[in-house]
């Protein structure tokens, strides 16, 4: 078996089944203690954020998941977009489909902003050569209007989808009235293709200076070429590239040490690629991207966890974890607690905790009300904990299970 | 189910003094209202729902900045301080909560993070349930379709994209990821504190002659219908059904219960159509 046969299989193996017209899709999966190895200062983060400390408690649901998990996201896309000027559009631009029935949705871009394309100024030069004005070469047909009604699309934006029976292959989209300094973004929605891209990363969340691995696939056909660009953006704006590269499974993959850049912005960061890939003289293209997070490390757990509860006379259970902090900000502490039932320890609540810290050791308080508690009398032990970084946005650490240290207060 | 799930939650957790005040609340979409009632809403809608309260006057029609982020201040801050005050001033504590859209995903900001906010638990132990329609839980690809391309623009381009913060947010990518991390509900995740119940739009319906298009706007449906060819078989021309069921728990599918088995396209899930407003008032 070819070494681009063999990614293909490894990629249907590790891909869904299913026809999408372009979305992610996500699945979870144990992934057992998450620890900040170090605690670094980060930018100032969310400046709203509340300084009041604010506990919570609920009991656990019959049948309630509450494994702790980190989402694995995979994204999926059979589209593409490119960017034309107004020059390349008059001379006519050429559309790849892979499949019958493409969508096509164009917007002016930069300083064509504002500009109007009227749909019978397109002509559309069919595989087998013939040209048609846009309204006979198309199964459906959208104004500008039409498309502002139903969703946030650019101004200016308009629509069609290439009838059928025009089947796939190179189609030429061209507009004789185009000026020179127009710029415009063609959006083409392969959706009669099985050929779809997809992109990995192996976490959602990444430590700053953690290293980034994006997966990318093409699923649906063997290629004889395939090539994939791409680059990182950050919620803030900068753009950082990407290279891929053979990998030892016949695949394309890209490594990348995040940065650290200046300021925490809100928004996630997002992988953007760009695949090329060729069969004979058919020429698919696509486009897509995937978000993930960066975390910086500001605080973590001291191990340490101080039982309240024999001071309590409201009959709630009250832990106290010890946390460091790097950075000023607003942090929650997150836990399941559990009780033996017969020979099972099974979890009886779940409790949140909150508050402002600044930089050095403190504590976040868990407290299990009472009525959250119900009759359980103990032992009891803590599972599930989570340590998050409200003010950044950011899951910081999980644990498993965590040790109730017999220190009384 | 539904009122057994009701039953089982209050017996667990709350003890509802014999005075209880039943409240509803009309949480919109995306985008910034300033008179949701009559812009969002509709009032005949609004005014339909609430006459299945014990007392009619006992509701409020919030009026956000839903083009932010979920968590921003304007957004979720803003939706905490109508219904804290709303409860705190009225007694309310058995509040049926209605939300349309994204406004599904600002409620569920606040009932996955009960300690963002002071105010976030007298909120979530004070709703009795969450109604969504059409809730963009899983986020829609036409986000994704709106956002794709304006990277071209690089640096600060890509700040003034064309998308507001909440389409970037709905992008399917995105979502997945706050799903994982920061919201309650979906599959393979902790519950959310209280019942999130799904009504899902299944299609869109326009014919110039069909009487039924012109409910909440023909010119608003056609353009639902077009935007379906971004979207899977089964959606409401702005979110696929998979998305509308993705968080909570699935009450009806429009076509099940809606008069005339009609469905409802996102448009209409916010309106006086085919009998939604009755469904949601015999509800309350």
């Amino acid at each position: 078996m070819s070494n681009r046969a063999l990614w293909i299989l490894v990629s249907l193996l590790m891909g869904t089944t299913g026809v999408l017209a372009g979305s992610a899709t996500s699945s979870s999966k144990v992934a057992g203690d998450l620890r900040v190895p170090q605690t670094m200062h980060a930018p100032t983060g969310i400046e709203s954020v509340s300084r009041d400390a604010v506990t919570y408690s609920r009991a656990v649901r019959r049948g309630e998941s509450l494994h702790l998990s980190t989402t694995e996201i995979v994204s999926r896309s059979r589209e593409y977009f490119l960017e034309v000027s107004g020059e390349e559009l008059s001379r006519g631009v050429a559309i790849h489909s892979h499949g019958p029935g493409a969508l096509i949705r164009i917007n002016p871009a930069g300083a064509a902003k504002g500009a109007i394309l009227g749909l019978e100024e397109l002509q559309i030069q069919a595989p087998d050569g013939r040209s048609f004005r846009s309204a006979d070469a198309a199964s459906l047909l959208v104004s500008a209007e039409e498309l502002r009604e139903a969703a946030p699309f650019p101004e200016g934006t308009v629509a069609f989808r290439l009838a059928d029976e025009l089947g796939p292959g190179q189609f030429v989209l061209s507009r004789k009235a185009s000026a020179a300094t127009e710029r415009w973004v063609i959006h083409v929605l392969d959706a009669g293709s099985p050929v779809e891209m997809t992109l990995r990363t192996a976490k959602a969340d990444h430590f700053v200076g953690e290293s980034l691995r994006v997966e990318a696939g093409l699923l649906g056909e063997q290629f004889d070429r395939v090539n994939t660009t791409g680059f990182i953006t950050s919620p803030s704006g900068e753009v950082f590239d990407l290279r891929f590269d053979p990998n030892a499974q016949g695949g394309l993959a890209a490594t990348l040490e995040i940065p650290r850049v200046e300021e925490w912005a809100p928004g996630l960061w997002e992988v953007h690629a760009f695949t090329e890939a060729s069969l004979e003289d058919r020429l698919v293209l696509r486009n897509l991207r995937t978000a993930f997070n960066v975390v910086w490390p500001t605080a973590r757990l001291d191990g340490v966890v101080r039982n309240y509860s024999n001071l309590e006379s409201s009959g709630d259970r009250v832990y106290s974890l010890g946390v460091e902090v790097a950075s000023d900000g607003r942090y929650e502490i997150r836990g399941v607690l559990y009780t033996r039932l017969g020979g099972d320890w099974e979890p009886v609540a779940i409790a949140h905790g909150a508050d402002w810290m600044n930089a050095g050791n403190g504590q976040l308080e868990l407290r299990f009300e009472r009525r959250a508690i119900g009759d359980a009398t103990g032992p009891f032990q803590l599972r599930a904990v989570e340590l998050r970084d409200q003010s950044r946005l950011s899951v910081l650490e999980r644990r498993e299970r965590v040790p109730l240290n017999r220190r009384a207060p | 189910m539904k009122r057994g799930f009701l039953v089982v939650l209050l017996g667990g957790l709350l003890t509802i003094p014999l005075a209880a005040e039943t409240g509803v609340a009309f949480v919109h979409g995306t985008g910034h209202q300033t008179d949701a009632l009559n812009d969002y809403w509709q009032s005949g809608f609004v005014n339909s729902v609430r006459s299945g309260l014990p007392d009619q006057s006992n509701y409020t029609v919030i009026n956000c900045d839903f083009e932010q982020y979920m968590w921003r201040s304007d957004a979720a801050g803003c939706l905490a301080g109508y219904l804290y005050s709303f409860i705190t001033a009225n007694n309310i504590d058995d509040l049926v909560v209605i939300t349309h859209s994204n406004g599904g995903n600002v409620m569920r900001w606040i009932l996955s993070n009960p300690t963002w906010d002071s105010r976030y638990p007298t909120i979530i132990n004070s709703i009795r349930w969450v109604n969504a329609l059409a809730p963009s839980s899983l986020g829609t690809p036409l986000a994704d379709a709106v956002t794709a391309g304006t990277v071209f623009e690089q640096a600060l381009g890509w700040l003034l994209g064309y998308a507001s913060d909440a389409v970037k947010q709905q992008q399917t990518s995105w979502m997945a990821y706050y799903n994982g991390s920061w919201l309650l509900g979906t599959a393979g995740r902790p519950s959310l504190p209280v019942g999130f119940w799904n009504v899902v739009g299944s299609d869109v319906e326009t014919a110039v002659w069909d009487p039924d298009s012109y409910c909440g706007g023909y010119t608003l449906n056609l353009g639902l219908e077009i935007t379906q060819a971004w979207l899977d078989s089964c959606s409401d021309g702005f979110l696929n059904c998979s998305s509308q069921a993705g968080a909570g728990s699935v009450w009806f599918y429009d076509t099940s219960s809606t008069n005339g088995s009609e469905p409802l396209s996102h448009n209409q899930s916010r309106r006086k159509c085919f009998g939604l407003d009755v469904i949601l008032r015999n509800d309350i």
